[in-house]
């Protein structure tokens, strides 16, 4: 169970947790997402909260309403949030950790022959 | 029913002790609303007037375009809970206060209390002079929800629960929501364990409304700013500061208002440490002796 | 939505206060009776014959009814004001207990005549009544009802008076006894020629004849009133506090 973080809004803990479902496979497409009176009573919320951030995700394409039934992922928005996650993955992964490298000292090869390592372990 | 509640320049004055001071705020219907105030803001005062339970020194009060002072149809349908001292008589047993709250409450829903006494274990062969403090709140929270009144004001209500009971109502409060929607004016001082099921938040101090504002968009208007006290320094002009910590040479600032993303990451460069901060930690310093929103 | 829609009548009439009161005081009235049937066989034990027991033990009635209704206006009004009634609503139905508890106190006073009448009867004992009634006869039962309604409603008033005014000043509200003792002295002395300072004030300035009937209707009905308008003046902006 998710536990919130009160420092930020929860309807956006709650958009990337649906989105991180839906990258794992926990959430498949076409599936059917909890309605926002199950998401209110589960996580003991307000239930426009959780309106807010189905709402959000409608906009990004990510679920999408059928009328009268409920809120479902709607098909691709896997991909979609893959290549959303490719296109930050350098700005917010790989930069700072360089920069975090840099900060303690550690030199640019050694992580470099780290990620080779990695890489040929994963191989395997 | 759905009533919206109005509120114009409420006036509520005792003797030389000014409890209100001038509050005009409205209150759309069907939202659970938060009231937060230290003791002595004028909370309590302030539900007193919108249940009618008091008359206001000067301002009005509508609830669905009406005044509610002295308006049955309107009375009729709010509920205010303060622990359950007003409504229920010491030398009676629970049974009895049932008995008198269906009688009076158009929309009391019988069933629902007596599974709410079960629920929250209140013991129905006790006088209600001798129960404890949080069976005393039990009593009251059932009759304040079961009553199903469109206007429910909720005053401290959990006093003496643990945090069990608490939890139990909260989720009972969410339920008859989602079920039986209404207006919820709920006060409370455990902020950090409530906020969530708020929609709108009030901050009531020194008797006068510093903010309401939707709860999600609070917790984007605080952030706390740290790092070195000169780097801090050059870069909080014309931010709104609000409460400041000092440890050594490492400074702390609370500044109210949003911050946009190119500031935010323009401080991040400089090696500060941005932190949102947490509807009770914004409290705290908005209503500080000396806080306020400016 | 607004509220709209024609003016309809909300106060109700109050049978759940009538209801538990009347039951209550009932009982109560039949330990009296039993009471004072017992005290009668005594006196009669003892060798004596008894008068009419029950036009002293019936005083109490009056001294019932004021705390009844002292309760009312001081926990029951509260209570019902907290539960989403208007002042102006819960006015109309304390009036209304106030007027019926009176009645209800009133038949039961004039039933125990009845009783004592028959019992006396059987038991060969003289139904002598002290004479300083306005009735002078156990079977006058219409002017029995009268006068016991007459002083029952004036307590009734007076109670609630002081209930409500002990309510809204917890310090100083015990001084409506004042006002109250004079309403209670007012009726008493028109109906049976009670001697209290209002009593004699009665007889060294007005100089009448008590008891009077001619005196005791208006009176008893004007001190409802006086009782009645006082009341609502604290009631009308009455702040409900935390108990």
């Amino acid at each position: 169970m998710m536990v919130f973080d009160d420092r930020s809004p929860i309807y956006r803990q709650i958009a990337d947790q649906i989105k991180a479902d839906i990258l794992s496979g926990a959430l498949q497409e076409e599936e059917q997402v909890m309605s926002t009176n199950q998401y209110a009573a589960f996580y003991r919320i307000n239930p426009a909260t959780a309106a807010k951030a189905f709402q959000q995700l409608v906009d990004e394409g990510v679920l999408y309403k059928k009328r009268g039934i409920g809120m479902f992922v709607s098909p691709g928005s896997r991909e979609t949030l893959r290549s959303q996650r490719r296109e930050r993955f350098f700005s917010e992964v790989v930069e700072p950790m360089v920069a975090e490298a840099k900060t303690i000292g550690i030199p640019l090869e050694e992580v470099i022959r780290r990620i080779e390592e990695l890489a040929s372990e994963g191989d395997q | 029913m759905t009533l919206r509640i109005d509120v114009h320049d409420l006036r509520l004055v005792y003797g030389d002790v000014t409890a209100l001071d001038g509050l005009t705020f409205s209150l759309e219907p069907n939202r659970i609303y938060g009231l937060l105030g230290r003791n002595g803001s004028g909370k309590t005062s302030l539900l007193s007037v919108l249940a009618a339970f008091r008359k206001p020194t000067a301002g009005e009060v509508l609830a669905g375009g009406q005044p509610v002072w002295e308006n049955p149809a309107v009375t009729s349908q709010i509920a205010f809970i303060r622990e359950s001292g007003d409504t229920v008589e010491d030398s009676e047993k629970p049974k009895e206060a049932l008995r008198f709250a269906e009688y009076f409450r158009p929309n009391w829903d019988k069933a629902y209390a007596e599974e709410l006494i079960e629920r929250f274990q209140v013991p129905m062969d006790t006088k209600i002079g001798e129960m404890s403090r949080g069976q005393r709140s039990a009593l009251g929270i059932v009759l304040g929800l079961a009553a199903r009144a469109p206007i429910t004001i909720l005053d401290e209500t959990y006093l003496g629960m643990d945090a069990p009971s608490r939890y139990i109502f909260y989720d009972e409060i969410l339920n008859e929501y989602m079920a039986h929607p209404r207006t919820f004016i709920i006060s409370t001082h455990l902020i950090e364990e409530v906020s969530r099921i708020f929609e709108e938040v009030l901050i009531i101090d020194k008797g006068r409304l510093l903010l309401q504002d939707e709860t999600e968009a609070l917790l984007t208007r605080g952030v706390a700013i740290t790092g070195p006290e000169d780097v801090v320094e050059r870069h909080i002009g014309g931010l709104t500061v609000i409460g400041e910590r000092q440890l050594g040479r490492t400074r702390s600032v609370m500044v109210y208002g949003s911050l946009d993303e190119a500031r935010a990451r323009q401080m991040r460069e400089a090696g500060l440490d941005l932190e949102p901060l947490a509807l009770q930690d914004l409290f705290v310093h908005l209503t500080a002796p000396k806080g306020g929103v400016p | 939505m607004t509220i709209a829609g024609a003016r309809q009548r909300t106060w109700r009439f109050p049978r759940l206060w009538l209801r538990g009161h009347i039951l209550f005081g009932s009982l109560m009235w039949a330990g009296l009776m039993v009471l004072t049937l017992v005290i009668a066989l005594a006196i009669d034990r003892f060798g004596s014959v008894p008068d009419s027991i029950w036009e002293q033990s019936s005083q109490v009635v009056p001294w019932y009814v004021g705390g009844v209704c002292w309760y009312i206006a001081y926990q029951t009004v509260p209570t019902t004001l907290a539960h989403g009634r208007t002042r102006r609503d819960t006015a109309i139905e304390v009036t209304i207990f106030l007027v019926t508890f009176a009645g209800v106190a009133a038949v039961l006073v004039a039933a125990g005549y009845l009783i004592e009448y028959a019992v006396y009867g059987l038991a060969g004992w003289p139904r002598a009544l002290s004479g300083n009634q306005l009735f002078d006869s156990y079977l006058d039962i219409p002017l029995i009802l009268l006068q016991s309604w007459l002083v029952a409603v004036v307590w009734a008033g007076a109670g609630a008076f002081v209930g409500t005014a002990t309510y809204r000043y917890p310090d100083v509200g015990w001084l409506s006894l004042f006002p109250a003792s004079v309403l209670i002295g007012l009726v008493g002395t028109f109906t049976n020629g009670f001697w209290g300072p209002v009593g004699y004030l009665i007889d060294r300035f007005l100089s009448v004849e008590t008891p009077s009937l001619v005196f005791a209707i208006p009176t008893a009905i004007a001190c409802f009133l006086i009782s009645l308008a006082a009341t609502w003046r604290i009631l009308r902006d009455l702040p409900i506090r935390t108990r």
